[in-house]
């Protein structure tokens, strides 16, 4: 049952990461006054690069690199409940909790970050260094908001969470929280203007310069799955979780709508300027926002 | 008379100290290694202030000894002095108990008894001692210069082993603190959490493999810093959970760089890089080893975080535990400078032949390794003994399912759900990945990238290790961090300390007349402070 279970949510994470990913691409293009691709154009990329047949691989961790990523992904996926309620759709989320979750997460970026840096190129080492250290950035003011909320919990585990929301989202009651959650997610989620360099066509983001075939298609893939596991914990901190899977689509896409305009409307920030900012304003919201509670 | 007492947190420490020194023991320094296990045994095993005392010493003074075959003088100096600074502090706090107390046994210890003024001044006294032994940051001046130029294989016993002292003595002599007078508290709360962000920052900045793994040391010493401070029981576990973590990552991490030292004759990321296929096993065993230590789940690094992190959300304390987690999450880059800068990227063009490693560099670093994945699947398995040391301190039992479930008031995990989870889907991508029509060509070499720019000319510097955290000056705060340093107080002390001296001295060269008139001078003050 749990396999099953397990099975359907991946299933889920993929069908709706890469429509994500394809609406990502055409609502940004719309912004920017342009079409854009066909909604499904990302999932044939990542279709035609499984099949290509060659890719370049600089030996074992480059290969075993965007597996560990995808791994990150996937066990993200698999940990984090869909829906607030009940049995289904909540794969292996009770062997774990929110803390697990957040380290998780890191899980990724480590096997990205030894791939990239198995390979010789040194650019991809700078754009992994930049990644890491906008990371750092990101993470100060999103734990401030993950430990407002599992403080009002009282409990790491998810079940309490959404427990404590049952009555008023968090969005609602803890609104300077969510908004410093809210800066650190658009980064998370790879938006301007805490955007790593990355040209989706050609490299799948920074760091990756030297993946091609289907080493780039596996982190294509991984990244839809990601984003969407990253939607995911956003509505079930603040958004109350998801009653069904009408509603887990309703918030997951509002949120990915909110993070693709504003991304869409914003120059980058250089890296450092990045720190800075994340490091005041978004900071300064959670901090004040944990005095509130 | 040295009095014993055989004590489960004595056996968790010389246990531990036991398992450091055995596997690092050769034979031309094993006399001085085995003196300083002894001193440790006495101290672990003491049962009365005196005994601690004099295995306290004797651990300073084997150590110096251990330290003076390779260190400069000027760092002997420090060390000396750092060391006989703290062990004074503590004879202080051991003459204000024994005043209160009419005994030098442990046992017999009862802070609630001392008054408040004796109570702020021994548990100040005894955290000098403890802060210079664990390098928290102001009293870490004697660290990084120790561990640096330390044997390969001592900076392993000073960062595994000695360090851990300080955290001994803390657990046994100021634990029991009365509830209502934790001032002083509350200070060590935040001075680990702020030890912990700033070491982390300044390991990022080294080039020297040795100090970035000194500061990073402080930084974890830090934590359990931090997690003592609370004075409850699952921050007790969170503390020996972590002092346990740090022991195996450290003795791992140093064997590891001591190993590449005796392949490359290198000791800086500058002059190192691509060994990953040269050296596989080390290369996998080092990613064990900052997986561990950058406390990411899996492996046994997680645990004690985990429970730290939850012990602080018990207490409430949201800043503290954001500080901490601040620190943790920074820790990625200089793990990640770590591993790059000695094993991914290109190799150094001026590369000289390697040599081979003996054997006996792998040994500790299997075992190691071996129980960083055993308490990753079985996270709870020590937690019986931790309870029973907790019980031994007066706190509650922790509570107990099975190995695999580590518990906390604030949530729980199953480690081997998620180490199975993470086994199983590795394997089916792998698979999936094999299975795929495309092959995967492999590259000529390192230099092989051009088709993602120009083609490097041999000589061109492509690896970074150098490079990696220096952009990190440009950030406020992180070079408000960097620019700090203790070193400069230390030096004007001494140079305020050297000034007295020479006017100590000049009373020696004073004529008669001038004798009799600076005495006729105090006797006059003492006349008039008497009226």
């Amino acid at each position: 049952m749990v396999l099953i279970d397990c099975f359907l949510m991946l299933l889920l994470a993929y069908g709706f990461g890469f429509l994500y990913y394809g609406l990502y691409r055409n609502l940004s293009a719309r912004v920017h006054g342009r079409f854009g691709p066909s909604l499904a154009q990302s999932f044939f990329d990542s279709v035609k690069l499984f099949v290509k047949e060659q890719s370049t691989t600089f030996g074992w961790m480059f290969y075993a690199g965007p597996i560990i990523m995808a791994t990150g992904a996937v066990l993200n996926v698999l940990f984090i409940p869909f829906i607030n309620h009940g049995d289904s759709l909540q794969g292996l989320s009770s062997s774990a909790n929110l803390i697990v979750v957040l380290y998780l997460m890191v899980l990724g970026p480590l096997g990205n970050a030894l791939g990239v840096g198995s390979n010789g190129n040194p650019f991809g080492v700078m754009g992994i260094t930049r990644g890491l250290t906008r990371l750092i950035a990101l993470e100060l003011p999103f734990y401030l908001a993950v430990i407002g909320v599992m403080i009002d919990a009282g409990s790491a585990d998810f079940s309490a969470i959404f427990e404590a929301q049952s009555q008023e989202m968090n969005l609602l009651k803890h609104p300077l929280l969510f908004m410093a959650a809210f800066i650190s997610f658009l980064g998370f989620m790879g938006k301007s203007p805490f955007d790593v360099v990355g040209a989706p066509q050609e490299v799948y983001s920074g760091p990756a310069t030297e993946f091609s075939g289907k080493f780039f298609a596996l982190l294509l893939s991984q990244s839809a799955m990601f984003s969407f596991a990253k939607l995911l914990l956003m509505v079930n901190l603040f958004l109350g979780g998801a009653d069904d899977l009408g509603d887990l689509v309703l918030k997951t896409f509002v949120l990915f709508v909110a993070a693709t305009f504003i991304g869409s409307v914003y120059a980058r920030f250089s890296t450092i300027q990045s720190v800075e900012f994340l490091m005041r304003i978004p900071t300064l919201l959670g901090i004040v926002g944990l005095a509130l509670l | 008379m040295l009095h014993f007492e055989a004590t489960l947190l004595g056996h968790l420490f010389f246990g531990l100290s036991l398992l450091v020194i055995v596997a690092l023991l050769r034979k031309n320094d094993g006399l001085w290694h085995l003196l300083l296990l002894g001193s440790l045994g006495i101290i672990f095993y003491a049962s009365s202030l005196v005994t601690l005392f004099i295995g306290w010493e004797m651990m300073g003074w084997s150590g110096y000894f251990i330290l003076s075959k390779t260190a400069r003088v000027s760092t002997l100096q420090r060390y000396i002095l750092f060391n006989l600074g703290g062990a004074f502090a503590l004879l202080g706090a051991i003459a204000l108990l024994f005043s209160f107390m009419g005994s030098m046994m442990l046992c017999d210890i009862d802070l609630t008894l001392l008054p408040v003024w004796a109570l702020h001044s021994v548990s100040a006294l005894v955290l000098i001692a403890v802060f210079v032994k664990s390098g928290i940051i102001g009293a870490h001046d004697w660290v990084v210069d120790s561990y640096q130029e330390a044997s390969p294989l001592f900076s392993a016993v000073l960062s595994a082993i000695l360090s851990k002292a300080g955290i001994y003595l803390f657990i046994v002599l100021l634990l029991k603190q009365p509830h209502d007078e934790r001032v002083l508290f509350e200070l060590m709360a935040w001075l680990g959490a702020i030890t912990s962000v700033v070491a982390t920052f300044k390991a990022i900045s080294q080039d020297e493999i040795k100090r970035l793994l000194a500061y990073s040391s402080i930084a974890q010493l830090g934590y359990i810093i931090t997690a003592l401070s609370l004075m409850q029981a699952y921050a007790l576990e969170a503390a020996l959970y972590h002092t346990v973590i740090h022991t195996l990552v450290k003795l791992l991490l140093f064997v590891n760089v001591a190993a590449i030292m005796a392949i490359t004759g290198k000791e800086r990321f500058s002059e190192l890089g691509g060994l990953l296929y040269r050296v596989p096993l080390l290369f996998v065993l080092l990613v064990i080893g900052i997986i561990a230590l950058a406390g990411m789940p899996l492996l046994g690094g997680f645990n004690g975080k985990f429970l730290l992190y939850t012990a602080l959300l018990e207490e409430k304390r949201a800043l503290l535990l954001a500080t901490v987690m601040f620190s943790s999450a920074s820790a990625f880059l200089y793990c990640y400078k770590l591993v790059y800068g000695i094993y991914l990227g290109q190799r150094p063009h001026d590369e000289s032949p390697l040599h081979v490693s003996p054997k006996s560099y792998y040994i500790p670093q299997l075992l190691s390794a071996a129980l960083l994945i055993l308490l990753g699947f079985l996270p709870a398995l020590p937690t019986p003994l931790f309870s029973a040391i907790g019980v031994e301190a007066g706190f509650s039992a922790l509570e107990f399912t099975k190995p695999s479930i580590l518990n906390s008031p604030f949530g729980s995990f199953n480690g081997a759900v998620l180490m199975s989870a993470f086994g199983v889907v590795f394997v089916l991508i792998l698979g999936l990945l094999q299975r795929v029509h495309s092959k995967a060509k492999a590259a000529q070499n390192a230099q092989d990238i051009s088709y993602c720019g120009e083609v490097p000319k041999a000589g061109v510097n492509l690896h970074f290790g150098y490079g990696m955290g220096h952009e990190l000056g440009r950030i406020g705060f992180i070079a408000f961090i960097l620019r700090r340093q203790s070193r400069r107080f230390w030096d004007y002390l001494n140079l305020i300390v050297g000034d007295l001296s020479i006017l100590l001295r000049s009373l020696y060269a004073l004529g008669t007349q001038h004798i009799l008139l600076l005495s006729l001078l105090g006797f006059t003050l003492l006349l008039l402070g008497g009226l």
